[in-house]
């Protein structure tokens, strides 16, 4: 599966892989959430995952930049590694930093809305002029305008579109090389749901973006590759697997394997 | 779809509807006793006070200097006396409990592993469980000889190195305002770390992952997002204990001493508010004399006090949990437009530059380990104020332990070789017997009518009195039981003395059935509360009308925690000692009560007047019945627990 990916990404160079997980597992207190998986995240392009409820994309996703850390009896084995460093060997606060995250909802601090940005910049010490960097991370989700005049009202009065992309902003700002998406535009109605979509698609020639979304049409409209994860009956314990994974256009329309045929195509066993 | 209509109109027998009507009216009729408690209280305290001012101009009341209502020339009643001994020991206790409790509630949210927190809560709560008479008495002889003999001179030599004449200035009274002020504020700890903690644990999960991902340590995520968030929560918190501080009568009364002198020094004895009260009821005056109704003037203080206290806590409280929902959801439903173009970015774009940040993780992370440390050392010195003074109680105590003890009348009042506490515990007995025959039937009641009949008006002017009722429940639960104890002398006592024959078990009983009513009404309110709505659709789905439902689903599954809260009223009333001291509990009774109408003496009021006796065969006999009591307790509260602990599997539903 590896040949797929590089035959793709020949047209954009052979820069290393933003990601490479080798061989991981992650079990929630003992019980095996999913099982050995290896795959590549590309840079500067939008991986979206997917799959079925309860085969451990958003699992997965959470690992990537060690959120999984907050939560007790999580074991992650296997390699992870960030442009070839092994996070799990990486200062917890640096991954957090060089991998952002954004929430399925929107989860503003009660503070206003500069606040929001400044916090993240002041706690982790930004050497550069706070100001600067709220309107520049602001106008990199265009939503700089929209606030310029009430930059010191709360960040609860926004709607939950403008709140989402206030959050992404805020992931911008600590000038990110990832950032994580899990479900950005579940909470949003369809019209802010189309216009993140817009702005990730614009994101993703500068960051590498990886997204879990159950909406299929949305991982078509914004992804340059598709990662599919399968869940597994093992005796009635449901674990998850990778599947499948490759350019967007191969997944959708000459998947590989039988599963992932049926779940692009929606049909169930 | 079944609305409620339906429902009456299918129940379509007139005998069920009628029954239907006779339960809502009387659980109604029920649920109105603590208003009546209410107008009762305000009533006979108002018309007390107005007598009182009758004869004390309220002008004096507030500029005397002096607070005499035994001379009978000259006769002074300066309420600052009281007031300034109040806030000193109040001071001093709110100095202990609201920083420790607010770092131990931040420790039991945010920190402790959830195999220490298990342990650390129950010890921490269960502070509050230890009735005060013993605590006072503990402060008295055990903590202020330590205070005394140890601590004050290494403080003398610390000050001498400065100032020696100051140092040699500085001595201890036996009874003094600083140990009242520091048992007060160590049993008030559970009372702040509790709020604390729930408000911290209200505060949804997604603003911590939030900071998380943006590379705060769990300690600036606290200090940043958390507190601020959880502010109400804890302003709320210190509000509603300052409160319960104030009212605090039996440490204050045991250690605090009775002095009625206007002093500023908390080494002195000094009288509290509350401790005078219970002082002054003690030489019972005559119910028309003027000490009496000084009585009540500095009750109505101490009642309006805390009143207003607790009303704005309970309503900054409730402010803070409806913003905690209101956060939830975006206020502003403005479209986007999704045709908007977007701006060129490309010069914006910063990624990856990590330079940009000071590196300091190992200091950062460093506060943590900080704040963890003050956290245990605080949960260390609470559990070590327990296990003190239990070991204590216990070791002074377990020699004069034995069946006779249990088991005999006291011969006579003054040989003390020969005491027994057969008739305090008949006392007791008698006295919960009473108190649950009157409080659990209304109080269930009326839990029930709030809970299951009024809610179904969830909206306009009854939504405002669902909420008026929960915080006057929550202050009817926070009044100082010595108020309630003089609310049993005016009304049992004297107003009803054709029933009660004066300071009986009838009367004592009923002081205390008041005082356990809004806890059993809250408790029943939550365990009705935690039965799940499935549970009562289920009912109505298999064509039971309201009261079946309440009777045959809801209320039998809401039974073990209804137990549990009756269980924990009783181990409230079994330790209850100023309002007994109020309405007149013997010091000395040679006979078993047969009746409900005879003197009595009770388990908590011996402590109190053995305790306190200058004898040390009689103090040893205070500390056995102490052992008991606590004995008692313990086993009361760890009933509770497994009742309680049993309520989850019914949350599994």
């Amino acid at each position: 599966m590896n040949t797929q990916i590089n035959e793709v990404r020949s047209d954009i160079g052979e820069e290393a892989p933003a990601f490479r997980l080798e061989k991981m597992s992650i079990a929630y207190s003992g019980n095996v959430a999913v099982s050995g998986v290896t795959l590549n995240i590309p840079q500067k392009q939008l991986m979206a995952l997917i799959g079925p409820s309860g085969c451990g994309k958003s699992t997965i996703l959470r690992s990537l930049c060690r959120l999984n850390d907050l939560i007790p009896g999580v074991e992650v084995s296997g390699r992870i590694s960030l442009f070839h460093e092994d996070i799990r060997q990486m200062d917890a606060i640096a991954v957090h930093r060089r991998v952002g995250m954004v929430f399925q909802r929107p989860n503003p601090f009660p503070k206003s809305i500069y606040e929001n940005i400044a916090l993240g910049l002041r706690v982790n010490g930004y050497r550069g002029r706070i100001d600067e960097m709220v309107e520049r991370s602001l106008q990199q989700v265009a939503l700089w305008d929209e606030v310029k005049d009430r930059l010191r009202s709360s960040a609860l009065n926004l709607s939950g579109g403008q709140q989402q992309r206030l959050c992404i902003a805020r992931a911008l700002s600590l000038q990110p090389e990832v950032i994580l998406m899990d479900e950005p535009c579940s909470a949003l109605d369809p019209i802010a749901s189309l216009r993140i979509d817009n702005l990730l698609n614009q994101l993703k020639q500068y960051y590498t973006l990886v997204v879990v979304t159950h909406n299929l049409q949305q991982a078509a409209r914004i992804s340059d590759s598709v990662a599919f994860f399968n869940t597994n009956n093992d005796n009635g314990r449901i674990y998850g697997t990778l599947a499948e994974y490759g350019p967007v256009v191969q997944v959708f329309s000459e998947p590989q394997k039988k599963e992932t045929y049926d779940y692009v195509n929606a049909r169930s066993n | 779809m079944t609305t409620s209509q339906d429902r009456s109109s299918r129940g379509s027998s007139s005998g069920q509807s009628l029954v239907e009507l006779t339960s809502r009216f009387f659980l109604g009729g029920l649920a109105f006793v603590p208003t009546l408690i209410v107008l009762a209280l305000v009533g006979l305290m108002g018309y007390e006070c107005f007598l009182f001012f009758n004869e004390v101009s309220f002008g004096d009341f507030l500029t005397a200097t002096e607070w005499t209502p035994q001379f009978e020339e000259n006769r002074n009643f300066g309420i600052q006396v009281l007031l300034v001994s109040t806030l000193i020991v109040s001071g001093i206790a709110l100095l202990i409990a609201v920083p420790i409790g607010i770092v131990i509630g931040i420790y039991l949210a945010e920190y402790a592993p959830s195999r220490l927190r298990v342990v650390v809560k129950p010890v921490i709560e269960s502070l509050t469980g230890i009735p005060t008479i013993v605590l006072g008495y503990f402060a008295y002889l055990t903590i202020s000889p330590v205070l005394a003999d140890r601590v004050l001179p290494q403080v003398r030599n610390l000050i001498g190195l400065f100032n020696q004449e100051f140092a040699d200035s500085l001595s201890l009274a036996p009874f003094n305002g600083l140990c009242a002020g520091l048992v007060i504020g160590l049993i008030s700890v559970p009372v702040v770390s509790s709020l604390v903690e729930n408000g911290i644990r209200n505060i949804p999960d997604r603003l911590r992952e939030g900071s998380a991902a943006l590379g705060m340590t769990k300690f600036e995520t606290l200090l940043h997002v958390l507190l601020p968030a959880a502010l109400p929560a804890i302003v709320g918190a210190v509000i509603l204990v300052t409160s319960r501080i104030f009212g605090e009568t039996m440490i204050a009364a045991v250690a605090g001493g009775a002095e009625t002198v206007l002093r500023f020094n908390p080494l002195e004895s000094m009288s509290t508010m509350s401790a005078y009260i219970l002082n002054a009821s003690l030489a019972t005056p005559s119910l028309d004399s003027i000490e009496f109704r000084s009585i009540f003037a500095v009750g109505a203080v101490l009642f309006l006090t805390t009143l207003v206290l607790n009303t704005a806590g309970n309503i900054t409280e409730a402010i803070y949990r409806q913003q905690v929902i209101a956060d939830q959801v975006a206020k502003v439903r403005v479209a986007d437009n999704p045709y908007v173009a977007l701006p060129d970015i490309r010069s914006l774009i910063v990624a990856g530059q990590q330079d940009g940040f000071r590196q300091s993780s190992a200091v950062r992370r460093s506060l943590d380990w900080v704040f963890q440390g003050i956290s245990l050392i605080s949960v260390f010195l609470v559990a070590a104020f327990l296990v003190w003074m239990l070991g204590d109680a216990f070791l002074k105590g377990y020699q004069q332990l034995s069946w006779a003890f249990l088991t005999s009348l006291p011969a006579s009042a003054r040989d003390s070789e020969q005491l027994g506490i057969a008739a305090p515990i008949v006392g007791s007995l008698w006295l919960m017997a009473v108190a649950f025959a009157f409080a659990v039937p209304v109080g269930v009641g009326a839990g029930m009518f709030l809970e299951e009949y009024l809610p179904r008006l969830r909206y306009g002017w009854a939504r405002k009195v669902n909420a008026g009722i929960e915080i006057l429940m929550a202050n009817l639960a926070a009044v100082p039981s010595i108020v309630y104890g003089l609310l049993g002398v005016e009304l049992f006592v004297r107003l009803l003395a054709g029933v009660t024959q004066g300071r009986t078990i009838l009367s004592g009983g009923l002081t205390l059935a008041v005082v356990i009513l809004p806890l059993l009404i809250i408790a029943t309110r939550s365990a009705l509360r935690d039965v799940p709505n499935s549970l009562r659709r289920a009912g109505y789905a298999v064509g039971m009308s309201s009261w079946q439902v309440i009777f045959f689903v809801t209320l039998p599954a809401a039974f073990p925690s209804i137990f549990s809260g009756i269980i924990l009223a009783l181990s409230t009333a079994l330790g209850e000692t100023s309002a007994l001291v109020a309405i007149g509990a013997k010091a000395f009774v040679s006979f078993l009560p047969e009746n409900v109408l005879q003197e009595f003496m009770a388990l908590p009021v011996q402590i109190y007047f053995w305790a306190t006796s200058p004898d040390p065969v009689t103090q040893k006999n205070g500390a056995a019945t102490i052992v008991v009591l606590a004995g008692i307790l313990l086993f009361l509260n760890v009933v509770a627990l497994l009742l309680r602990s049993g309520r989850s599997k019914l949350s599994r539903l």
